[in-house]
């Protein structure tokens, strides 16, 4: 079965943040709510690490940005890394500089990134056992691809062909896992849907990419919803994505629910 | 004669001894035994359950009265030294560090356990138990039958017992006792029979059933009689973590065999069996005999008796005198009651 790899020192998992730094994430302080929220969620994600006040590195944590260009900002990181960075007073992410919103979407430019990064981080995984935790990524943006020159639609199927190679890379604890949050108020709101969105306009659109592109939500993940967001808000078949969502320290909850393995934890052997 | 060992074996998550969740205690002046599981997802549980175990052991509360302690005198002590504890632990940290402790404080809100305490009853003949949450006891006869006690899920299919270990479980909290309900607790009394007698948390217990899943009835006995000191067990347990086995968390076993000898010797009164340097041995024998301390023994389960229906093991007409075999006691981090 999979998705059963708890995550531990000797089997730490890997989390990648991909984040849209277009433009249009300047605006009604998009980038503002989602860095605060990145950095709120890596720091619950060491203290969680944490219980006997020193970090244990139970993951890894790559950020990717993207935009006409696509920058690691985070590079495969370990809690006790990213504790220390802290610690010395240095930011993860700063609009001015490593997160400064411009230029188009490169989706699929993005997704290619983070595969590039995935195949890195389980090429260098040596666990006692051979078993590798499946990798997630939570990709957080607020528009859909678009690649300047290129059609609409050329620029949709880039980016659905890279999220599909993204999703399609395995561990022996399962494929890599996207989850998509879409954060553009005035769309459709969409929390973790069980059908296709249907239509045919621009908005059916995006919101189909994000669906198609996005991971189906494992048992595990389910459980861990009812615990962190609300109980049955995701479904058997549910997807891995939500849209135009709102509400104070929700984009907050949605990453750190995205960041954590989805391990069932029931014992039924029979003796 | 009924002569009672016991050996004791913790390991932490990553097999270091500077921190582990889980706790024991044993006090054989009234032959009190515990375990108790940290809960990971709280703040600072190891004082929850060190305290929790120390408490059950040293003070002679009848076993159907501990859940009601817990939500009264000893609720509020427990609440005093966790609160204590952590302000201990938190003026070791400064700047960021601080925030994260802070934050973590803040994010769980309080310490918790679970626990699994035995009173063995040389009056009654019995075996007194409290359980709350999926910390387990097993009690295995001479017979070789297994019974598991847990306040945990648990039915009864084909060849044996199915557990459901759930996500979140029972448990004492800090602050907060009803969240432990009475009706949460396992309590009860069984007749005593010799055999084993094992406490478990549940880093251990998952896999001693995953063992036992597999056919191995003899797992009781290899843990006794095999593995005879901590280093064996530590390298045991490392070999079966790095094959992937349940055996990942803290792990605490009490272990307890109970056998019956002829009743030759006279009895001796108030000789100790305690020894100063037994505390962190990793291999002691002490086989000296002593009469329990059996004053102030009242510990009675008048309505919540739980007689297990395999109680078909050999069992002492007379339980009045109790030899105690302290053997191979491989612990550390753990607490025995002078």
């Amino acid at each position: 079965m999979a998705y059963q790899q708890g995550w531990s020192e000797n089997h730490p998992g890997h989390v990648v943040y991909l984040l849209d730094l277009s433009g249009s994430m300047e605006k009604n302080g998009k980038i503002d709510r989602l860095i605060t929220a990145v950095n709120d969620v890596v720091k619950d994600l060491i203290q969680e690490a944490a219980p006997s006040g020193l970090v244990e590195d139970k993951l890894t944590l790559t950020i990717i940005g993207y935009n006409s260009e696509v920058k690691t900002i985070i590079n495969n990181k370990t809690l006790s890394q990213l504790y220390s960075m802290l610690s010395d007073g240095k930011s993860l992410l700063d609009k001015e500089t490593n997160a400064k919103p411009r230029s188009q979407t490169y989706t699929a430019a993005g997704l290619r990134a983070v595969a590039k990064d995935i195949r890195s981080w389980i090429d260098i995984q040596n666990t006692p056992d051979g078993m590798i935790p499946a990798p997630l990524v939570v990709h957080v943006t607020d528009g859909y691809p678009y690649e300047g020159n290129e059609s609409d639609d050329s620029a949709f199927a880039n980016a659905l062909a890279a999220a599909n190679e993204l999703k399609s890379i395995t561990t022996s604890d399962g494929n890599v896992r996207l989850f998509n949050i879409h954060i553009e108020p005035g769309m459709p709101t969409h929390t973790f849907p069980t059908t296709r969105p249907t239509g045919t306009g621009d908005v059916e659109k995006i919101m189909k990419f994000l669906f198609d592109s996005a991971s189906e939500v494992d048992e595990g993940a389910k459980k861990n919803a009812d615990l962190l967001l609300n109980s049955g808000v995701v479904k058997t078949g549910s997807k891995f994505m939500v849209s135009n969502i709102s509400g104070k320290g929700l984009l907050s909850k949605l990453i750190r629910f995205g960041s954590i393995p989805g391990k069932t934890n029931s014992y039924l052997e029979t003796l | 004669m009924i002569n009672i060992h016991f050996k004791s074996y913790i390991i932490g998550k990553k097999v270091e001894r500077d921190y582990c969740e889980d706790a024991w205690a044993v006090n054989l002046d009234c032959t009190r035994f515990a375990v108790a599981d940290g809960v990971s997802n709280s703040f600072r549980p190891e004082l929850v359950s060190s305290f929790l175990v120390k408490e059950f052991v040293e003070n002679n509360i009848a076993v159907v009265d501990w859940s009601k302690q817990i939500g009264a005198e000893t609720g509020r002590k427990l609440e005093k030294s966790w609160k204590e504890g952590v302000k201990n632990f938190l003026n070791r940290f400064e700047g960021f560090g601080h925030e994260i402790q802070e934050l973590r404080l803040q994010s769980v809100g309080a310490g918790a356990s679970t626990f699994c305490g035995v009173v063995i009853n040389t009056e009654s003949n019995s075996l007194d138990y409290a359980i709350l949450g999926d910390s387990c006891l097993f009690i295995i006869n001479d017979g070789g039958k297994y019974d598991i006690y847990t306040s945990c899920e648990k039915h009864k299919e084909g060849k044996g017992w199915i557990v459901d270990f759930p996500d979140t479980t029972a448990c004492i909290q800090v602050g907060n006792y009803e969240s432990a309900s009475f009706e949460s607790w396992r309590i009860g009394s069984t007749t005593l029979q010799t055999g084993y007698i094992l406490l478990m948390t549940d880093g251990v217990s998952k896999w001693f059933l995953q063992e036992l899943s597999k056919g191995r009835r003899d797992i009781t006995e290899y843990l006794w009689n095999v593995l005879d000191n901590h280093e064996e067990f530590t390298n045991y347990v490392v070999k079966c973590r790095q094959e992937g086995s349940p055996l990942s968390d803290d792990i605490t076993i009490l272990m307890i065999k109970v056998t019956q000898t002829e009743d030759t010797q006279s009895e001796q009164s108030d000789k100790s069996i305690y020894k100063e340097d037994l505390e962190m041995s990793d291999t002691v024998e002490d086989t000296s005999e002593a009469s329990v301390n059996k004053k102030d023994k009242k510990d009675t389960i008048p309505n919540s008796t739980d007689i297990t229906e395999n109680a078909e093991g050999k069992r002492s007409d007379r339980f009045g005198k109790l030899k105690l075999i302290i053997s191979k006691i491989i612990s550390f981090n753990g607490y025995r009651r002078k």
